[in-house]
């Protein structure tokens, strides 16, 4: 996501640009669609990464005045999503929904014999995900798919390097494990 | 096996299913009303609750008899009232209202513990929401949820808890309770109101339920003080 271009404004020679805080509308505006992307990727259903990133705006409105003020906005709202599906709380919240599996759903929708293959790995792949902890998801989907470094991961989930390097090690080997066992079958 | 381009893959695939900004955005806006209007409702009912606080106050000090003393006096003897004073004068009255002195509104910043601070104790100590269940039923209390915030809150204070991470409840029932009703009932007796919890709550996020029985908890273990 690309900020907007800055609108046209005349300085006078000697007279220092006003800092205009953005407001929050506007600021919701810029990040919503790259937020919603990414709190689906962590969630890993549609649904669930739309309502945990609107009810993290809704508290972002309340608390703009503080959040516009820290170095990076964007990253403060992506900090909260990650917290908020992480939370005890939304765990409690969502423990009883229980997403149909996609390789049901491909099951029913009988896709192309010669994709069927390709799907059923994406399939296997995203069910694999699904079925890590919430922590270690959250890690791959930062390293992997926003591409920050560990060091940053472990600002964003506020837990050590190590403890980040050692989850997304944990996830990796279980994905693996998990992988072997599909092939034996 | 999967490699990084497949793990790439996978999660672009999930976020390109994203929904539509703007039906979020629809659904911020209205969450934001109703915040609004929640709040509105709860200042109407902090003002009410600070009128008849400031009502019943005027009240018991009109009708405390004039000869009771200089009001400096009347003063310290309402705020300590003590058996060993020898002066008759300064006796509390029998106009003394018997409610608990209105407390100093509950904040965010006025409690040590949140909610979301004593989950993360109870997270962190290795407990899971099977052992939140199995200490609800030795607690005897319905809601798992409050009793992982009670339990993160009595580890945060460094006690320990009847059973350990993933551990049966103990056959006897050792450090069973009876519900978190003591929580509850020191909330009340501390001065708070409905309209405390739902402030609370409000800023907190949780419900009134939970913001009264951690306030509740944090009250019998000294952690709190209504008047500081």
């Amino acid at each position: 996501m690309t900020s907007p271009p800055p609108a046209a404004r005349v300085v006078h020679p000697g007279t220092a640009l006003p800092e205009e805080p953005e407001s929050f509308e506007v600021f919701a505006h810029r990040v919503l669609p790259d937020l919603l992307r990414y709190g689906t990727a962590l969630a890993g259903d549609r649904h669930v990464g739309a309502d945990v990133v609107q009810d993290v705006m809704v508290r972002a409105h309340e608390r703009w005045g503080r959040i516009r003020r820290a170095d990076r906005p964007d990253l403060y709202l992506k900090r909260m999503v990650t917290n908020e599906h992480l939370s005890w709380r939304r765990r409690w919240h969502t423990r009883s929904v229980v997403p149909t599996d996609d390789v049901v759903l491909h099951a029913r929708a009988a896709p192309a014999p010669d994709a069927a293959d390709q799907l059923a790995d994406r399939d296997d792949l995203r069910r694999r995900l699904a079925e890590l902890p919430r922590r270690q998801r959250a890690v791959l989907v930062l390293r992997f798919y926003e591409g920050l470094d560990d060091a940053e991961i472990a600002q964003v989930l506020g837990v050590a390097p190590g403890t980040v390097r050692s989850s997304a090690s944990r996830a990796l080997a279980a994905l693996r494990r998990e992988a072997t066992t599909e092939e034996e079958r | 096996m999967s490699s990084d381009d497949d793990l790439r893959r996978a999660f672009g695939e999930d976020a390109a299913r994203a929904a539509d900004p703007d039906e979020v955005w629809v659904g911020v806006q209205q969450g934001v009303r109703r915040r609004r209007q929640r709040r509105e409702r709860v200042g109407a009912a902090l003002v009410l609750t600070a009128v008849a606080g400031l009502a019943i106050s005027l009240g018991a000090y009109l009708g405390a008899p004039q000869e009771a003393g200089p009001p400096a006096e009347r003063t310290t003897a309402t705020a300590s009232p003590s058996p060993t004073s020898s002066t008759p004068s300064t006796a509390p009255t029998p106009s003394t209202p018997s409610t608990p002195p209105t407390p100093p509104p509950l904040t965010d910043a006025a409690v040590p513990v949140s909610p979301a601070d004593a989950r993360q104790a109870f997270d962190d100590a290795g407990y899971t929401e099977d052992d939140a269940r199995r200490l609800a039923d030795l607690w005897r209390w319905g809601d798992p949820a409050h009793v992982a915030v009670v339990a993160g809150a009595d580890l945060l204070a460094g006690e320990q808890l009847p059973l350990a991470p993933g551990e049966a409840a103990p056959a006897g029932g050792e450090g069973g309770r009876d519900g978190l009703y003591e929580e509850l009932a020191a909330f009340g007796e501390a001065g708070y109101t409905q309209a405390d919890a739902t402030a609370l709550a409000e800023e907190w996020d949780e419900d009134e339920q939970t913001a009264k029985v951690l306030v509740g908890h944090l009250l019998l273990q000294g952690r709190l003080r209504p008047n500081g």
